[in-house]
């Protein structure tokens, strides 16, 4: 049965890159003694997909993983969940029972280092892939001490979203042009709770923006759009970014996707 | 650490020695951040006053390639064992994050407590090859230790260094306190605690490092004098006061199968090397190659117990999730019990989707019926290691392969469904001649020639073989010791009559043929066999930029020649000339357990291209059985052999790019 984990990545393992983190976590999920499927052939691996990539220095108390588990799936099988079964060799009944969710994430929580927690997970059907279904994301981007400091924040955010278009010069290796990002801030203000804000820094901004393949926008985009607007110089490393939620079409975050076990 | 009203803890201030912004800056930063899974973390220990010594240890490269060296991780379980004292690992800082540190003065730190390695008691470095020698310079520097032994305080670390290159210590031996010679499980320990005691006692480095001398395998270089003849060998090496012993005896451990053994190995954050489990089967060789520094440092061969390497195999995969374990040795198929322990590996952890990797296995029908039960027979590739092109050169090295051997090994290998062969040899080699270098060329389309005498329809496509060069170096403790190299040119001439040879060849398109830059070599030959007078070459070099000489894109030669001419060293009297085998040489007062009289034998009999017999064949009386155990030690028949099979011609192989044999 396919799987969705909700998880936190914070702290020191913010360095580890993408696809570190995902082999790493592959060995976690090994030592937990929790049962994984593997693909077929001569060097098996285990069926593993993130709904997004988080950037090196980037922390999330909100990442999501798909793993296909070896035990039986005790919801309703669709045709594509039967058909991928057989091609991993599996047969649903003959797999053993799956232990409470709850449990389960406790197995994978024993191997996890500080920073890592397995907050939930929910049961999805194989058709339901996350990473296709990313379309938004909420992040808190804390401002290093001293870094817009002297800035009225508030003032600064509500005339910078009253601008009807926001254009941001986009350079990649193929093309070059210029993309108006106003369309893919959801929402913006200013964090009310920073009581757990890292030590030396202190105001944080709370951005609710468009991810995923059709449109992905970064908080550090918008805090350099924003420092641009009030002509403040933009320093990327005095901010420290914590993706809080992700979501599905129309604001649905993940961890409402999926049947609960 | 904070847990918030959504239940997820937020640990957003474990201490890291680098800031984040220079953390953001550099290339990957998981290297420096520690917190890797099973490893040890004592801080508790420490903030209570319960840690008595504080050990660093050093791989000096990067990252990547220190946490794939098995040796430190040996010496980390063992010294953590011991409640009071806590070990910590220190890697070279890559050369982006080498500048930041420079110019903001932020000093090395260990990863897991993320402490200045200052403020350690110990700094022990592991010599693993001679092109590290710059970046030795380069940890001591960061950590704003003095470079000169001479010129630590008592504020310092004691800084010491083990492992193979400590065979000839005498070119680093301005930098060290003290070198370790031998295995970790014998003294180890010793020399902690012994730190410890005489620090509670309020004793001085130097009455540290004096006493510390008194311990087998403990070399205090600063206790010696030496002198030189006009010629510039050595005159004599003699110790400064009569309590200093005259000679160095290696220790060797004799009780494998109870030492520590790193049960659960570390899991780095980030891909290393070697990332796998490792599992140490037995120490030493019986094989007797006579280029081969490790097959005589290591003698005698000592075993695991099968059980103990069943033990450790469960323990350690499900301690570390990794997917993949491979054996280590230096020729495996000499493990008594190698197929029982394989099929345990294959019986219990095949199932579990783990590669089993078998680096240096015979070939047989036994070995390749393994492997096509481990590995996808189309996609993988043998590897052989004849290490020389003519059954003359052959003999002279010892590696006692014959041709037909070879034949045999790959055209079983062929009608096993293989069709990818590789090639290892050397070039360089003492007695080498155009014919020896010809002759890897007409090896190489033998083994073509055997390929395509199966029948088209039993062929998996063409076949493909690959021949690797790397050039010689003469290493001390070996019956080549005294034998000369040559210049940089000269090597590179040298791959380049194999090179064309194999063009003219008549399979030439199934031929690839790869060889190594020589541009280390020179260098490498020049530390392997020098003496106290290169220590300021190396610190010259370090100062004017030589770091990282091991890795290809940093090595600068020119870097080096400078060093020379500055400190007024002419390189080519550690390289080019034949030493005499009654020259004093700088380590000679190391003593191995192999004799110099063994070592002088056998260089005699390689001018001769006489093959001397394995260890298990027959003993040649190497002087190994001084320790008074493994295969020394093994029942014999009646004509000396042991009761152990064994095969004395037969070829090596091995299924993977790490290492010849």
């Amino acid at each position: 049965m396919k799987v969705r984990m909700k998880m936190t990545k914070t702290g020191p393992i913010r360095y580890v890159g993408h696809l570190d983190f995902m082999r790493f976590f592959q060995k976690a999920l090994r030592r937990s003694g929790i049962l994984t499927a593997f693909s077929r052939g001569y060097s098996p691996h285990m069926i593993i997909s993130f709904a997004s990539p988080l950037g090196v220095g980037l922390e999330s108390v909100a990442d999501y993983v798909d793993v296909d588990l070896a035990y039986r799936d005790p919801f309703t099988l669709s045709e594509s969940d039967i058909q991928h079964l057989k091609n991993m060799g599996l047969e649903n009944e003959e797999l053993p029972e799956v232990p409470a969710s709850t449990v389960l994430a406790e197995m994978v929580n024993r191997e996890m280092p500080e920073g890592v927690r397995v907050l939930m997970m929910n049961r999805v059907g194989v058709t339901d892939k996350a990473m296709a279904l990313v379309r938004g994301a909420d992040y808190l981007v804390y401002l290093e001490n001293g870094f817009l400091s002297d800035t009225d924040l508030a003032a600064a955010i509500e005339s910078f979203l009253r601008e009807e278009s926001i254009l941001i010069h986009k350079v990649t290796p193929k093309s070059e042009s210029d993309v108006d990002i106003r369309p893919l801030i959801y929402e913006l203000r200013e964090a009310e709770d920073t009581s757990f804000a890292p030590e030396g820094y202190g105001q944080a901004l709370f951005m609710s923006l468009s991810a995923g393949s059709a449109a992905n926008l970064k908080p550090e985009t918008v805090t350099e759009a924003l420092c641009r607007h009030i002509n403040k110089e933009f320093d990327p490393f005095a901010l420290r970014i914590v993706r809080t939620e992700m979501y599905a079409d129309e604001k649905k975050p993940f961890s409402e996707i999926g049947d609960r076990f | 650490m904070i847990m918030n009203n959504n239940g997820f803890t937020y640990n957003s201030n474990s201490k890291l020695a680098l800031p984040d912004d220079v953390l953001l800056k550099i290339e990957k930063p998981a290297r420096y951040i520690g917190g890797e899974v099973n490893s040890v973390d004592k801080r508790e220990l420490l903030e209570n006053g319960k840690i008595s010594v504080r050990y660093a240890m050093c791989f000096p490269d990067v990252y990547e390639i220190g946490m794939s060296h098995l040796g430190i991780q040996i010496i980390c379980e063992q010294l953590n064992r011991l409640p009071d004292v806590w070990c910590e690992r220190v890697y070279s800082p890559w050369p982006d994050l080498h500048r930041v540190m420079k110019e903001r003065g932020i000093p090395l730190f260990a990863l897991e407590s993320q402490d200045p390695v200052k403020d350690f008691d110990f700094l022990g470095i592991t010599l693993q090859y001679e092109l590290c020698y710059a970046n030795i310079l380069q940890i001591l520097d960061l950590a704003g230790i003095p470079l000169h032994a001479a010129d630590r305080g008592e504020d310092c670390p004691i800084v010491c260094a083990g492992g193979p290159c400590t065979y000839n210590p005498e070119p680093l031996a301005d930098f060290f306190d003290f070198f370790y010679i031998g295995e970790s499980e014998t003294v180890m320990n010793d020399i902690v605690l012994l730190r410890r005691d005489m620090k509670e006692a309020g004793k001085s480095r130097k009455e540290y490092l004096r006493e510390l001398s008194h311990i087998p395998g403990m070399y205090v270089p600063s206790l010696y004098d030496v002198a030189y003849n006009e010629d510039g060998t050595l005159a004599s090496f003699t110790p400064k006061y009569p309590d200093v012993p005259e000679k160095v005896l290696k220790q060797t451990c004799m009780e494998l199968s109870e030492a520590p053994y790193p049960e659960k190995p570390l899991v780095p954050y980030i891909k290393v090397t070697q990332d796998r489990v490792v599992l140490e089967i037995m120490r030493g060789c019986i094989r007797g190659c006579r280029f081969c520094q490790a097959g005589m440092l290591y003698r005698p061969l000592r075993e695991k117990s099968l059980e103990m390497l069943k033990r450790e195999a469960d323990l350690m995969l499900s301690g570390t999730g990794q997917e993949e374990i491979s054996l280590s040795s230096l020729s495996s198929s000499d493990y008594s019990k190698l197929p029982e322990l394989l099929d345990y590996l294959i019986s219990n952890f095949r199932a579990k989707s783990i590669n089993i990797s078998l680096p240096s296995l015979r070939i047989d029908n036994f070995s390749l019926d393994v492997m096509s039960k481990v590995q996808d027979v189309k996609k993988s590739s043998l590897t052989f290691a004849p290490e020389a092109g003519t059954q003359r050169l052959r003999d002279v090295i010892n590696k006692g392969i014959t041709e037909e051997d070879i034949m045999k090994g790959s055209s079983a290998a062929f009608h096993g469904g293989w069709n990818k062969v590789k090639l290892y040899f050397m070039l360089g080699l003492p007695t080498e001649t155009e014919e020896d270098m010809k002759g890897i060329a007409h090896l190489a389309q033998a083994i073509c020639d055997n390929y395509y005498e199966i029948p088209k329809s039993e062929r998996s496509g063409k076949c493909e073989i690959t021949v690797s060069t790397s050039f010689f170096v003469p290493k001390p403790f070996t019956p080549f010791q005294w034998a000369p190299m040559y210049r940089q040119d000269d090597y590179l001439a040298r791959a380049q009559i194999v090179k064309n040879e194999i063009r003219s060849m008549k399979n030439q398109k199934s031929i690839r043929y790869m060889w190594h830059e020589a541009n280390g070599t020179v260098l490498e030959g020049v530390f392997a066999r020098g003496d106290r007078r290169l220590s300021p070459v190396i610190e010259y070099a370090y100062r004017h930029g030589a770091l990282f000489d091991a890795w290809t894109d940093f090595f600068k030669m020119d870097t080096w020649m400078d060093a020379f001419k500055a400190c007024g060293v002419d390189h080519e009297f550690y390289t080019l000339r034949e030493r005499d085998v009654n020259e004093l040489l700088p380590w000679d007062f190391i003593d191995i357990g192999v004799t110099r009289r063994f070592m002088e034998l056998e260089w005699k009999r390689a001018k001769e291209g006489r093959v001397t017999p394995n260890c298990r064949e027959k003993c040649s009386g190497c002087g190994a059985k001084v320790f008074g155990g493994g295969v020394c030690f093994e029942e014999r028949h009646e004509d000396g052999s042991s009761v152990i099979s064994w095969k004395s011609r037969d070829e090596v192989m091995h299924t993977d790019e790490e290492g010849t044999v």
